[in-house]
């Protein structure tokens, strides 16, 4: 028998075309793939400097060349004194991207294409900052592909692993580009820039030395750099961590199963998978909801949350049942129990102290008293991340933990974070002494099963605690709000004309077609006073017929925000305007948000209007969308429009409308109420500030108008017109909002104590029940106790959400708290991400243009909806973080008697609420005695009572007691936030 | 059925003289091989990329077959008896005929038969763990239409392609959801060298006392029985051990002649005494024996050629 010996490279071997074989494993499947790689020998190495590569470089489809980018004159540094391109490796960016980010160094770096591929696999989010990094040309990146091209590949050999493969295709790209600059310039005049590699592999450094390649680690580099000091901060910990990891030995926290053990779990359902949340009043204590429990997974103590941060996807055991138990009724800090922990790692560490693990215990005893009332929930273990979430923190460093004396030597302190959920973090620095006092911004590197607390390093510092700058960025950053200036691009899409755009006054104009003209309705617009964004007016005119007709006209912002362009993919990616005290963080450029798009008043405006004729009974009879075009005759304040229609003078018909708009909007409402639809309560307060400085002055409650529930009540009328039109149109994709019926298990605590202390019944069956019952939750001698009552029931329900029309069953499309079938958001559209993509929506659904691509597909929609979901939620918490600072600001040094309210009580300590200025805070027992010992107390869970003392000094509180406290601001030594200080004056009224 | 013979037209008196050569002592055979002899084969290994595995063979009648082996994860459902059912699908397609030819699922069968039998090990090494195992599809091409029976060119290629075969390394552990190593390199090949190689099979034909291997369709219309023999071994260097005997319609053989015979008027003993049908015992205990032999020497072969291409 003959082997006909074919080599198999015989089709292959051919110098410009190279395979590539493996394996790829997704979803339990294993596929063979083979790549075929065709080498090119016209990639550009994108220096200013080489001629040769810009005489041929490939022109892409539209016969551009891409500009070359890589300057003809490099930076230079002290150590590496030529100027020089940086050709850094994978590890490098995956570890020091916040240096490479850095405005002070990096300029010229050369990615290599086996560099970003690999990064991408390792690191999504980092992947996305060098591709921002690079397409922002400002720090000159360069993607060079060396795998493309035929001088640079380099094939893996045989026994080669990949890593090291890697390595040789990045030195072998260094000296490719060595000589090919040298070709370049030689017999010009010009400089050879020299090529650096930098790396943190030891052995690739000493291999590139042999070869002849110019290289360095990132340390080495950094030093010759004029700030060092605060670059070198801002290497990550990880790069140090593995040579710092042999020596020690003591493991603190299990070792996470692997992922395959956990996917087969989580798949058998043996393990569960969900975000880890940690609870705000107990540090130790953390829960995950997973889909097979009604009830969140409780996960108590150090060992149990392994290593696991607020925001992971976690996966976790559950524990067996004689370890269940109930959720703490214990305040735990973290603050008062690890103070004394030392930042530096050489002393062996317990993964819980003893005063930890007291605080647990002491739970536990309770937990075994107690009765039967209230079943223990399940607990569980973290046996794995599925996903880390880890993101930027913003906290102070611990003074504490700083020693100034060691100057300008590295020392490790800890950073505590603003958000109370978040551990402490060790970082290593050599700035400690300018870093205190500070606003830092920082990132988790890695969370070792030896270490107590994760590992970071510093990024950027945004100023001093407690100025407004630092104190805005920093609850920026921490919601994650993009407020940087809208990049170039963006911009480029708003109209030529800037300030100048008209509507255009030749009906001809293709802007006006499928338009109608409104301008002679008599629309005017009521807001806030000062809003400048107006999203919407309204106009109601008497028919002949004895009906009214009424508009509700819309900013039309899609005329000019158009699909699929970047000004389009900004705002979907910001997804809200958010609303601080003193400032906006827009979603849409200025220009578009306060003029083009602001239906304001004495200019024309394009607009979408939905027109109802209305029997005077507010009966709807029928409804028109049109896109219009209009002119609004007055912008109102609440309290201007309030006054003008309350002024039985004027009888002009712009009023009268107003009057009637008021009349229908009151019946409206009624129906509303009548159907079940609830009147909650959530405190808002608002900061007075002086005008000149914005500098906090004054707080108080917001007053409520008739004219704001006139605005409101049409709004929610055009939205769930518009709601049923979309659906109508868009089944399977119609963006709308639901809120989902809150299961009755989150009322239970609250019904529990209505019972208990007030004697009172809360019915949960329907929101109607809701809304009936709460109107009985009275208490005679306090007025305020109804609204108190509202915020906590607020608190037990869901938060509404945007979803995509396929994806639930219309019965659940249904809005718990408007009580309404079908819901969307169609009026803010100048703020909201959602109200865009229902009126692109509801214009191809009146026919009048064609409907996106990208508005048909579910999977999109689905994923805007995600996204707008975390986005208004972020806004929502940034909003009240806002008002909180401010509150604290506008208190600070004044000390005054306030009533509050008790609404949690634990076993010690309390929490306050205090109406005046809309604030909570915590009172603990160990604040009520002298010493600031921990006095004697006895806490009945049942009766939600708690005595405080003995003796003559007993004292006693329960749950929604009025208690007077003296109000005072303190900065919070934790999170180093100016606060309310409460202190407890006396138990009942003033 | 033997299907490439039905097609087969030669005259009575070819048939005849035909038989008469090859019931020689020493037989004649049409093409002057011995009778233990093979055609040339030219054969190759590991030519699909994405394949598995992968074989060709060029068989001397130029008989071509190409045979690809790709592998699939798939949960194990154990039958009640513990069989591993339905692990190995064998798709057997000629070129030029429709998919649904009987002769594509009769040329399956026959491969699929050798290779499952219990000895032959194939499923066991399929086996990831106890809930998962790789479904293995092979896929045999023939691109010219035979033109002799083309079973033992379909049992060789197979063989080559099995042994070509390498399946991803598995990472994960025991009674986990796999998860695979993902260099090719690292792959493991699903027949060890040392270990036992798939099975193969052989055709041989008797004519009186004669045996012969490799026979050319002719000599398949003048046999007196025709046998597939089915050898496995745990390397080239031992010899194989039987592992199934299947006897195939052997053509016209016999029957025809004696037909013919009435028909001619010119009946020879030889002829006479065939026309009983079947085959005597001594002649099969030559034919297992004589397989051995050349079935080592065909493993032999067969090594060769993966040697070559390793």
């Amino acid at each position: 028998m003959t082997s006909l010996k074919r080599s198999s490279t015989d089709s292959t071997n051919r110098s410009n075309i190279s395979s590539k074989v493996f394996l790829r494993s997704s979803k339990g499947k294993c596929t063979k793939v083979v790549r075929e790689l065709y080498l090119r020998q016209d990639i550009p190495c994108s220096s200013q400097l080489c001629f040769p590569c810009s005489a041929d470089a490939p022109a892409d489809s539209n016969g551009r060349v891409r500009p070359f980018v890589l300057s003809a004159t490099p930076a230079a540094n002290n150590i590496f004194t030529k100027g020089h391109y940086i050709v850094p490796d994978t590890n490098i960016f995956l570890y020091c991207m916040d240096i490479i980010e850095h405005k002070s160094a990096f300029y010229d770096v050369v990615v290599l294409q086996t560099v970003l591929d690999e990064l991408r696999n390792r690191s999504l989010p980092l992947y996305n900052r060098l591709r921002s990094l690079v397409s922002s040309q400002e720090k000159r990146f360069y993607v060079f592909h060396n795998d493309f091209r035929l001088e640079t590949f380099v094939k893996r050999l045989e026994g080669e692993t990949i890593n090291d493969r890697n390595d040789r295709a990045v030195r072998r790209a260094c000296a490719w580009y060595k000589e090919h600059l040298m070709d370049a310039v030689s017999g010009t005049k010009s400089n050879c820039p020299e090529i650096i590699m930098v790396s943190d592999d030891k052995g690739n450094l000493a291999k590139a030395k042999k070869e002849g390649i110019e290289c360095a680690s990132i340390r080495d580099y950094v030093r010759g750099l004029k700030n060092a000091d605060e670059l070198l901060d801002m290497i990550s910990a990880a790069v140090e961590d593995a040579q710092a990891k042999a020596s020690k030995a003591e493991m603190l926290y299990p070792e996470y199963f692997t992922m395959s053990k956990m996917q087969t779990g989580v798949k058998a359902g043996t393990l569960h998978q969900g975000a880890f949340n940690v609870s705000p009043y107990n540090f130790l204590e953390g829960s995950v909801h997973v889909p097979a429990f009604d009830k969140a997974l409780l996960i108590l103590g150090r060992e149990n949350i392994n290593r696991s941060v607020s925001g992971d996807v976690v996966v976790v055991e559950i524990l067996p049942k004689e370890q269940w138990k109930q959720p703490s009724t214990k305040i735990v800090e973290e603050e008062s129990l690890t103070k004394n922990d030392n930042p530096d790692v050489d002393a062996p560490e317990a993964i819980e102290t003893e005063q930890e693990r007291k605080a647990l215990v002491e739970e536990v005893k309770k937990t075994l008293g107690g009765s039967a009332e209230g079943k223990p929930q399940p607990t569980a273990r973290v046996v794995g991340i599925a996903k880390r979430n880890w993101r930027y923190y913003v906290g102070h460093v611990d003074p504490s933990s700083a020693s100034a004396s060691r100057g300008r030597s590295q020392q490790t302190v800890f950073l505590i974070p603003m958000d109370k959920r978040i551990p402490k973090i060790r970082i290593r620095t050599r700035q400690a002494s300018e870093l205190l006092g500070k606003r830092i911004v920082v990132a988790i590197d890695s969370w070792d099963r030896t270490s107590r607390y994760p590992v970071g390093h510093f990024v950027r510092s945004l100023g001093e605690l407690e100025t407004k700058e630092a104190e805005t960025e920093a609850l920026l950053l921490e919601y994650d709000v993009h407020y940087r200036p809208f990049p170039k691009a963006v911009l480029d899409c708003l109209p030529k004309e800037g300030h100048d755009w008209k509507v255009p006054q030749d009906p001809n104009h293709p802007g006006w077609i499928g338009r109608k003209d409104y301008r002679g309705l008599l629309v005017c617009s009521i807001d806030p006073p000062g809003c400048q964004d107006i999203d919407d007016a309204l106009h109601a005119k008497l028919l002949p017929n004895g009906n009214y007709e009424v508009g509700v006209h819309i900013a039309d912002v899609t005329h000019f925000v158009k699909p699929n362009n970047p000004m389009d993919d900004e705002a979907t990616a910001r997804g809200t305007t958010v609303y601080l005290v003193d400032k906006r963080i827009d979603m849409l450029p200025m220009l578009l948000g306060t003029d083009l798009c602001s239906l304001k008043p004495y200019v024309e405006r394009y607009a979408f209007s939905t027109i109802w004729e209305m029997t005077p009974d507010a009966e709807i009879i029928s409804v028109d969308f049109t896109k219009s075009v209009i002119k609004s005759r007055e912008a109102f304040s609440y309290e201007h429009a309030q006054l003008r229609i309350d002024d039985e003078s004027q009888q002009d018909e712009l009023t009268n409308g107003m009057r009637a708009l008021l009349k229908l909007s009151k019946k409206l409402r009624q129906k509303r109420m009548d159907a079940g639809a609830l009147n909650l309560a959530s405190p808002e307060v608002k900061v007075e500030a002086e005008s000149e400085t914005s500098d906090p002055i004054d707080v108080k409650t917001k007053k409520l108008l008739e004219t704001n529930s006139l605005v409101e009540e049409f709004m929610l009328l055009a939205n769930t017109s518009v709601a049923s039109k979309i659906y109508e149109a868009f089944p399977q994709t119609a963006m709308l909002r639901r809120h989902g019926a809150p299961p009755a298990t989150n009322f239970e605590e609250l019904q529990t104590q209505l019972r208990v202390r007030k004697g009172l019944t809360l019915r949960v069956d329907s929101s109607k029940a809701v809304a009936d019952s709460l109107d009985e939750c009275v208490d005679i001698s306090e007025p305020f106790f109804n609204t108190l009552v509202r915020i906590l029931a607020t608190r037990c329900m869901l938060s509404a959400e945007y979803f995509c029309s396929g994806t639930q069953a219309y019965p659940e499309f249904k809005h718990y708290g408007l009580a309404s079938e079908i819901y969307t958001h169609f009026t803010s559209p100048i703020r909201r991400y959602a109200d865009v993509v229902a009126h692109r929506q509801l214009a191809a659904a009146i026919a009048y243009e064609q409907l996106d691509n990208s508005l048909h597909s579910k999977a999109k929609l689905e994923a805007i909806c995600k996204n707008i979901n975390v986005r208004h939620r972020n806004a929502q918490f940034a909003g009240r973080a806002s008002v909180e600072y401010y509150v604290g600001q506008a208190l600070k040094g004044r000390v005054t008697k306030e009533e509050g309210f008790i609404m949690k009580i634990f076993s010690n300590g309390f929490v306050v609420f205090v109406p005046r200025f809309g604030i909570e805070g915590m009172i603990r027992t160990r604040e009520l005695s002298q010493g600031g010992v921990e006095p004697e107390t006895e806490f009945d869970a049942e009766a939600y009572v708690l005595t405080i003392g003995e003796g003559s000094e007993k004292l006693s509180v329960g749950l929604f007691d009025k208690v007077v406290v003296e109000v005072t601001d303190d900065k919070e030594e934790k999170t180093g936030k100016r606060k309310i200080k409460l202190t407890l004056v006396k138990v009942g009224g003033k | 059925m033997a299907p490439p013979t039905s097609t087969t037209l030669i005259s009575p008196a070819e048939l005849s003289y035909l038989r008469s050569s090859l019931a020689l002592n020493p037989p004649i055979r049409p093409d002057a091989r011995s009778p233990t002899q093979f055609r040339p084969l030219v054969a190759e290994i590991d030519i699909l990329p994405s394949t598995n595995g992968s074989a060709r063979m060029i068989w001397g009648d130029g008989g071509e077959c190409v045979v690809g082996v790709k592998v699939e994860v798939e949960p194990t459902e154990l039958t009640a008896d513990g069989k591993r059912k339905n692990w190995v699908e064998i798709g057997v397609e000629v070129q030029g005929q429709r998919d649904d030819d009987p002769l594509g699922v009769f040329l399956g069968m026959t491969v699929t038969e050798s290779l499952l039998t219990p000895s032959s090990t194939l499923t066991e090494r399929l086996a990831i763990t106890s809930r998962f195992h790789w479904k293995m599809y092979i896929d045999i091409l023939l691109i010219t239409p035979p033109l002799s029976h083309p079973g033992t060119l379909l049992s060789l290629s197979t063989n080559l392609a099995l042994r070509s075969t390498r399946l991803p390394r598995l990472t994960s552990e025991a009674d986990e959801d796999p998860m695979f190593d993902d260099d090719w390199d690292a792959s493991v090949p699903l027949y060890q060298a040392s270990n036992q190689l798939p099975p193969i099979t052989l055709l041989v034909l008797s004519v009186g006392d004669n045996i012969f291997f490799d026979p050319t369709k002719e000599e398949l219309a003048v046999a007196d029985c025709v046998l597939a023999v089915s050898l496995a071994t745990n390397s080239a260097k031992d010899t194989p051990k039987v592992i199934g005997v299947r006897t195939l319609e052997s053509g016209s053989g016999g029957i025809v002649t004696t037909a013919g015979a009435k028909d001619v008027g010119s009946g020879g003993a030889a002829v006479e005494a065939t026309s009983m049908g079947g085959v005597k015992r001594t002649v099969v205990k030559k034919i297992i024996k004589e397989s051995l032999s050349v079935g080592k020497e065909v493993f032999g072969s067969l090594q060769g050629v993966v040697d070559a291409n390793h």
